[in-house]
């Protein structure tokens, strides 16, 4: 038998995993939907399409964009996020 | 679920990369499969860079804690040798690129390779990330 306060606890532990996601969705649902250009491009291939030079480049270009946007450096750490 | 998503993707484009037997509807087969094995390639890297842009988006850990449901954040440690491994896979992947658009008939091989070890250690360092 489950009591009140096992629910309770429960709840909030729900609470706290949804608030967490919530928090960080923007980040989560770029991330998802940044990528579906290059997975289509792979189902693309697999389906049997083509890629040109042109295509390579402007991709490429547009991925070392992003890529050098990820490796600027991070802030400092003042000890409070050393993990 | 996002990170498997991802690593589910960058496997396949470098499947995809590593056996492209099948025969294409042009003149010059060697171009377009040499072509399509870079692009595939190059996809896979894009979706490796998407999800390390998502994970450095997260909040960064604070000391003493660690990544969890509750706490979903980015670890400093994690970040930083995703950014090596990144490095490295820009270079390899660059490198792979202009060769091709360089030397068109000559074998790439080699250059494939390090592209797709390089990749391998970008979605090593994402799974470890994930934990």
């Amino acid at each position: 038998m489950v009591s009140a306060a096992e629910i309770e606890a429960g709840l909030a532990a729900a609470e706290a995993i949804v608030s967490a996601i919530v928090k960080v969705a923007p980040a989560i649902e770029q991330g998802v939907i940044s990528s579906i250009p290059y997975v289509q491009a792979i189902a693309g291939l697999i389906g049997g399409s083509n890629a040109t030079p042109e295509e390579i480049d402007a991709v490429l270009a547009r991925i070392d964009a992003a890529a050098d946007a990820f490796l600027e450096p991070l802030p400092p750490d003042d000890g409070s996020t050393a993990t | 679920m996002r990170t498997f998503v991802a690593a589910t993707a960058v496997v396949s484009g470098l499947a995809l990369a590593g056996c492209q037997t099948v025969a294409l509807p042009s003149l010059n087969l060697n171009t377009a499969v040499t072509l399509n094995t870079i692009y595939g390639i190059e996809n896979a890297y894009g979706v490796a860079v998407n999800a390390a842009n998502a994970y450095k988006a997260l909040p960064l850990c604070r000391t003493g804690t660690v990544p969890s449901a509750s706490n979903l954040c980015a670890r400093r440690s994690v970040i930083e040798r995703l950014q090596a491994a990144m490095r490295r896979a820009r270079t390899a992947v660059n490198n792979l690129v202009g060769l091709q658009k360089a030397y068109p008939s000559v074998d790439i091989t080699n250059a494939l390779s390090a592209a797709q070890s390089a990749l391998i250690g970008v979605q090593q360092v994402l799974a470890s990330g994930a934990q």
